[in-house]
C-alpha cells in the first residue's frame, strides 16, 4: 500500500508541474488610501504618462515563476498597469480629474518577482502646466515563505507581485513631499 | 488539471479545498460543504434600517490571511453588492464615489493558519489518493469579515467586525460538523457573504453614529 501511495504521490507531483499563463489582476481600491488622500486634501489631478525606464529593453518583462507566466493586462505594459493603479485610486477617492492643471507621471525602474520575494520600483513626477516639480523614487517589496507544491508556490509568487501595485500606490500618496507638491502653485 | 485549481470557486477557498480539487477533483466534488450555524440570520426583531437611506460607494476587498486576492475579489463582489441592495439599508449601492461621500469598505479575510494548513495537505493527500476509503477530512475556512462605514468627507468611521466560518467534509470521517449543509460549494460561499453582510450592515446602522 505504501509503495502504491508512493507511486501516486510522485504522479500527482508531475502534474502539479504543469505550466499556467496569466495576466496581472486589477486589484482593488483601499479605504486606507481613499482616507490618506482626503486627509492630506489632495486636489483632483490627472494621470500622465506611465513608462518603462527600460525603454527597448524593459525592466518589467514577464513573470516567470517555473514556467508559469504573468503577463501584463492585454494591450498594456506593467507600467502602464501601474499608471492604471493610480488612476483607479484617484477615481475612487474623487481625486481624478483629467483636465486638472497637476499631473503624476511615473517611470517604472525595478520589477522583480521570484519564489519567496517580489519589488517594485517607480519615479513619480509631478508636473504643473507641463513642467516638473517634483521627481522622487519609491520601492516596495515583500518576502514570503515558498512552497514545494508548484500549484500553491506559482499563484502566491503572482499574488504577492500583484498586491505590490496599490501597495506602492499608498507610499507615493502617503509622502509629504509628494502630497506638497502637488499643492504647491 | 492546474487551470481547473485556478478558476472557479475553488479559489475562494483555503488552500486544502483547492489542493482537493487539484489532486481529485471527483473527490472533491463529493465533498459536503457546511455553513457554520454560528452566525446564522439576522433576527426579524434585531433588524435595523435607516428612515432615510443614503447612497453609498463600495470598497470591496477578499483576502487570505490578510493578503489581497484580486480573482476572489471580483468573483465575490457581486454577491456583496447584491446583499447590501437587500439590506435595505442604503438608497443605492456604487462603485463610484456618490453624493455626501460615504464609503462603506469591507474586507473579507479567509484566515488559514500555517499549522492548518500543513495538515490539510496531508490529510488531502492521503483521502484524495485514497478516494475516500481510506479515512477523510474536515477542513475549516474561517473568515474575518471587517465593515467600515465613512459616512462623508472629514467625518469619522464606524467600524464592526463580524467573524464566520465554512466547514467542507469529504471522505470516511465520523465527526459532527456544528454547521447546516448546503447543496454545493457556490451556494455555501454566498450564504455565508449574505449573513456576514446582513449581519455587518446591521451593526453599522444600530450605532449612534450613522446617520438615519
Amino acid at each position: 500500500m505504501g509503495s502504491i501511495r508512493a507511486l501516486g504521490v510522485a504522479a500527482l507531483l508531475l502534474v502539479l508541474a504543469g505550466c499556467v499563463h496569466a495576466r496581472i489582476d486589477e486589484t482593488a481600491p483601499s479605504i486606507e488610501t481613499l482616507k490618506i488622500l482626503r486627509a492630506a486634501n489632495v486636489p483632483p489631478m490627472a494621470v500622465g504618462a506611465f513608462v518603462d525606464a527600460g525603454g527597448a529593453a524593459p525592466v518589467a518583462r514577464t513573470v516567470v515563476i517555473r514556467g508559469s507566466t504573468m503577463s501584463p493586462p492585454k494591450g498594456a505594459s506593467f507600467a502602464e498597469f501601474l499608471g492604471l493603479s493610480f488612476e483607479n485610486e484617484l477615481r475612487t477617492a474623487n481625486r481624478f480629474d483629467p483636465g486638472a492643471p497637476v499631473a503624476i507621471a511615473g517611470r517604472l525602474i525595478e520589477s522583480r518577482a521570484g519564489e519567496t520575494r517580489a519589488a517594485l520600483g517607480v519615479r513619480i513626477s509631478v508636473i504643473r502646466e507641463g513642467t516638473e516639480r517634483f521627481a522622487k523614487d519609491y520601492r516596495v517589496e515583500t518576502t514570503w515563505k515558498g512552497d514545494f507544491i508548484g500549484a500553491l508556490a506559482i499563484p502566491e509568487a503572482f499574488r504577492q507581485y500583484n498586491a505590490l501595485y496599490p501597495l506602492l500606490v499608498r507610499q507615493v500618496f502617503s509622502d509629504p513631499a509628494f502630497v506638497e507638491a502637488l499643492k504647491s502653485p | 488539471m492546474l487551470n481547473r485549481f485556478l478558476s472557479g470557486r475553488a479559489k475562494l477557498l483555503s488552500a486544502f479545498a483547492a489542493l482537493m480539487l487539484l489532486i481529485a477533483p471527483t473527490a472533491a466534488q463529493a465533498a459536503k460543504w457546511f455553513v457554520d450555524n454560528t452566525l446564522g440570520d439576522v433576527k426579524a426583531e434585531d433588524k435595523k434600517t435607516p428612515a432615510t437611506p443614503k447612497p453609498v460607494q463600495l470598497i470591496f476587498e477578499f483576502q487570505r490571511n490578510g493578503e489581497p486576492n484580486p480573482r476572489a475579489t471580483k468573483e465575490v463582489k457581486p454577491w456583496i453588492i447584491e446583499s447590501l441592495k437587500g439590506t435595505g439599508a442604503f438608497s443605492e449601492v456604487a462603485e463610484a464615489p456618490v453624493a455626501g461621500g460615504a464609503v462603506l469598505s469591507i474586507t473579507f479575510n479567509n484566515i488559514v493558519p500555517q499549522k492548518e494548513l500543513d495538515k490539510a495537505k496531508k490529510d488531502a493527500f492521503g483521502a484524495g489518493l485514497g478516494f475516500g476509503l481510506f479515512g477523510g477530512v474536515v477542513a475549516t475556512d474561517r473568515y474575518d469579515v471587517t465593515f467600515e462605514y465613512l459616512p462623508g468627507e472629514g467625518a469619522p468611521s464606524i467600524k464592526t467586525l463580524v467573524q464566520h466560518a465554512l466547514h467542507m467534509k469529504y471522505g470516511k470521517k465520523e465527526v459532527e460538523i456544528p454547521g447546516t449543509q448546503v447543496k454545493n460549494v457556490t451556494e455555501a460561499v454566498k450564504t455565508v457573504v449574505r449573513q456576514a453582510t446582513d449581519h455587518g450592515v446591521n451593526n453599522l446602522v444600530s450605532d449612534p453614529a450613522f446617520p438615519q
